[in-house]
Parts: structure tokens; C-alpha cells; sequence
């Protein structure tokens, strides 16, 4: 088996578990952004301790499951949420999940993990108390950290 | 000079506080029968602000949050809310259009009087947790016992949420699909002559990456084209218990209905039905499911919520069981 079937397994084998053992429609349950950000947050720590090839690889095979984890697990409301709003979500967790492990260049494997957790986990808590756009506005700025940190290095080499 | 600069101001002060003051409103219940849904009217001269809400207070003292409405449009506003018997007080809490704090309350009549059917609705009882797996029921359907007993049994047994096997499977078909892809791209050799076999070289995974990304895009296309729905399930003539067979499963327009029927409970007459809600991500189930009862008995008070089109439903919460008499 290649290195990059290997962590594809190692990356989706968990949450498949998960999907095919947890009842669906539950009473109780977590916020739609911390529900759909379990898989990534999975796939983020894959990334920067098993070695996964590539963040975008890692987040094309989990973000099905961040949308399953959204339809299953994710808490009630009053009203029905309108489906844009969940893509929506979706689209902001993954911005915030690209820009947070591009940012995290660092050569030790656990720093990177510190980096990646530090810059996603409260971008998910923010995004679970005020809205998706606001998580969108902080993945544009990691996003624009990160191509201002890549212009210096370049400029320093 | 400053005697009429300050006759003005407090003619300002005066006039603002007058207009703090707000429209008259005026609360209207077309009928007041406990353990049912009772039906009224909201009247407001200013109109209404973005949320309303309906709270009521108990014979005990405690106060609930009835009804919500956050699309109210108009003078008047329709309201409905689920009167467990116990009700006393109704309070408006709110703005008006022109953002004045809306007050208004009103006093049920608290009635005495019962009948056969409203003295069986108060003794049934709910199960105190739901447990799946552990009251795994036989052909024979329920075993029979007390009204708690047999909502135990039926929560967990018939309306217990499982797995979705159909999800989970097209998860499996996904992740095959995704190493089936990763293996055929690691297998070709690049552009540039070196062997990719290990799959360390960018190249694969890039390209693997740039399909699931696609791919990924279209389920979440397709994902978002459906909407939540919310479940009823039913057993009718629960309460006697015995043999249970099912009755179908109904997808009408704004709910799906899955329905069993316990025949010894059909025989009998009077027996109630037991009732269970689900709401999976916010889908809240019309009020129009219940017209087919006279009295309902729910394990929680519910909410009643009126959505954009001014359709009364049960705000989507968790699990909610109820017993029911028919019409």
C-alpha cells in the first residue's frame, strides 16, 4: 500500500466507523459548526502527524463527512434551517481548515499541530456562536497571513 | 430665554414618554380546553417587530415560553399554544413595528369539569429515560404493563434513532471510490520521468485532491438540495399494549408519518395513542398533524412557532413523546 493510500485510510477509516455505528437524528446534540468541524479537526491532526500529502487531499475525502456529521449530529433550532445556510457552513469550516494548516509551515510535526488547532479551534468557536460569514472573514485573514509569511520567506531566500 | 427652552424640553420628555407607552394590544383565545392546542389572535394597533413571543405562567407559579412568531406581519397575528391543563396567565413579550415594547396578558378559565376521556389523558404517564436495545420486544409487539412501561418500550424499541445505513453506505462508497482513485493515480508515472510508485511525489496527490474536491463539491450540491423533515411516529392503541403491526410510512408534504397499530388497542375503543416527534435540524412539524386529536398529553411542553408563511408548527427541539385521544 502507497504512503498516500495509507493516510487516505488512516484519514477516513475513523469517521466511516463512526457513520456506520451512530444513530442518525439525534435529540440532543452539538452546534452545526462544531458538528460538521469533527471530521476536518480528524483530518487536520492526520495531516500534520501522519504525514497525509496534501491539506486539499485531506479535505476533499472529509468534507463528506463533515456534511453527513451536519445532517446527523447537529443540534435542533427552532425553525428549519435553510439548506444554503448549512453549504454555507460548510464552506466557511473548510475555508477556515485550508487557511489554518497552510499557515502551519513549521518542521516539527507536533508545533504544526499546536499551530494549525490554535488558529482552527477558535475559528470554529466562533463560528458556532456568531455565524459562518465571521469565520469566513478570519480564514481570509489567516489566508492572507499566510501569502504575506510565504512573500517574506521568498524575499528573505 | 430659558423658560420656554425648558417648557419645550419637557413637553419633549412627556411626549417621549407617552410614546414609550405603545399601541393597545389585546390577546384573543378562541378556546381554552386543556391538554389540547388552543387557538387565538394577537391584535396590535402598531403592528408587530421581528419576534414576538407568548409566554404563559402555571397555577404553580412557573413561567413558560408558549409561542413564537418571528415573521409577523400586519395589525393581527395568528398564535396557537398547547394548554397542559395547568396554564393560568398569558403574557405578550415583544415590539411593535415601530419598535415600542408591546404589553398585553391575559387570564384563562381554569376548568374543573371532566370527562372520561380528559381523567385517562391526565393518569397516562412517560418513561423517565429511553434506553434502545435493552427492551427488545418479540413478535408478539408490546409487553403489556402501565402507561409509563409501555412508553418505555415503545421509545426504545420503535422509536429509538438508529443508524442510517444508506448515509453510512454511500460514506464506504466514497472512501473506496477516493482510494481507488489515489492507487490509479499513484500508479502512473509523471510527467517527468520519475517513478511514483511510493506516492510521494505531489503529483498524484494533487491530482487526487483537485477530484475529491470536486467530488466533494457535487455531494454537498446534492446535500443541500434536500431539506430537513421532520418524523411522527404512531401507535395507534398503544396503551392497551399486545400485538403491534405496521400500518406504512406516509412522506406527505411537510412531514414524513410512520404509523404502527396495536390491535387489541383498536378493539377497545377507547384506547390512546402514543405519539413520537422528531425534529432532526430545526424541521418542525405542523400543528395540522394533531387535528385528528382531542386531547393530547406531551412528555415536555412544546413550542408552538409560526414560520414565514405563517404556518403554525412545533419549534424544532429534542425528542418529543405524546399520548393522544382520538376524535
Amino acid at each position: 500500500m502507497s504512503r498516500l493510500n495509507g493516510a487516505m485510510l488512516a484519514l477516513a477509516a475513523p469517521p466511516l466507523a463512526l457513520a456506520l455505528a451512530f444513530p442518525a437524528g439525534l435529540d440532543t446534540a452539538l452546534s452545526p459548526a462544531w458538528a460538521a468541524a469533527l471530521p476536518l479537526v480528524w483530518a487536520a491532526l492526520v495531516v500534520c502527524m501522519a504525514g497525509a500529502p496534501s491539506p486539499a487531499l485531506a479535505l476533499g475525502l472529509s468534507l463528506p463527512f463533515s456534511s453527513w456529521s451536519l445532517l446527523h449530529c447537529s443540534s435542533w433550532s427552532l425553525a428549519p434551517r435553510p439548506p444554503a445556510l448549512e453549504a454555507l457552513e460548510l464552506l466557511a469550516l473548510a475555508a477556515l481548515f485550508m487557511s489554518s494548516l497552510t499557515l502551519a509551515r513549521l518542521k516539527r510535526r507536533g508545533a504544526r499541530l499546536i499551530l494549525a488547532y490554535a488558529l482552527f479551534i477558535p475559528g470554529i468557536a466562533l463560528q458556532a456562536s456568531t455565524g459562518p460569514l465571521a469565520s469566513l472573514a478570519c480564514a481570509a485573514f489567516i489566508a492572507a497571513l499566510a501569502a504575506l509569511t510565504k512573500g517574506r520567506r521568498r524575499a528573505e531566500a | 430665554m430659558k423658560a420656554p427652552f425648558l417648557a419645550l424640553l419637557c413637553c419633549l420628555l412627556a411626549a417621549a414618554q407617552g410614546g414609550a407607552q405603545g399601541a393597545p394590544v389585546r390577546i384573543e383565545l378562541r378556546d381554552e380546553k386543556p391538554y389540547a392546542f388552543n387557538y387565538g389572535r394577537i391584535l396590535s394597533q402598531a403592528g408587530f417587530g421581528p419576534r414576538v413571543e407568548l409566554y404563559g405562567t402555571t397555577i404553580a407559579g412557573v413561567r413558560r415560553l408558549l409561542f413564537v412568531s418571528e415573521s409577523a406581519v400586519g395589525l393581527s397575528m395568528d398564535f396557537a399554544l398547547y394548554n397542559d391543563g395547568t396554564l393560568l396567565d398569558l403574557e405578550l413579550a415583544g415590539y411593535d413595528a415601530q419598535g415600542r415594547p408591546l404589553a398585553a396578558s391575559h387570564r384563562l378559565r381554569f376548568q374543573t369539569g371532566s370527562d372520561a376521556e380528559r381523567r385517562l389523558i391526565t393518569q397516562l404517564q412517560f418513561s423517565y429515560g429511553s434506553f434502545p436495545g435493552l427492551n427488545a420486544i418479540g413478535p408478539e409487539g408490546l409487553e403489556r404493563g402501565d402507561a409509563e412501561y409501555l412508553s418505555r418500550q415503545i421509545n426504545a424499541t420503535y422509536f429509538a434513532a438508529r443508524a442510517s445505513l444508506l448515509y453510512a453506505l454511500a460514506l464506504v462508497a466514497w472512501t473506496m471510490a477516493a482510494l481507488l482513485i489515489a492507487t490509479a493515480l499513484a500508479r502512473k508515472k509523471p510527467v517527468g520521468g520519475a517513478s511514483a510508485t511510493g506516492g510521494d511525489s505531489a503529483a498524484p496527490a494533487r491530482m487526487a485532491a483537485l477530484i475529491l474536491a470536486l467530488g466533494a463539491a457535487l455531494s454537498l450540491t446534492a446535500l443541500a438540495a434536500f431539506g430537513p423533515r421532520p418524523y411522527l411516529f404512531v401507535i395507534e392503541g398503544a396503551q392497551a399494549g399486545g400485538r403491534v403491526t405496521a400500518a406504512g410510512e406516509r412522506y406527505l408534504k411537510d412531514y414524513a408519518e410512520l404509523r404502527w397499530i396495536a390491535t387489541d388497542g383498536m378493539e377497545g375503543g377507547e384506547a390512546a395513542d402514543y405519539l413520537g416527534l422528531r425534529s432532526p435540524r430545526g424541521a418542525a412539524l405542523p400543528l395540522s398533524a394533531f387535528d385528528g386529536y382531542r386531547y393530547l398529553l406531551f412528555s415536555s411542553q412544546p413550542l408552538v412557532v409560526s414560520d414565514t408563511a405563517g404556518m403554525l408548527r412545533i419549534g424544532g427541539g429534542p425528542f418529543l413523546a405524546a399520548w393522544g385521544l382520538r376524535r
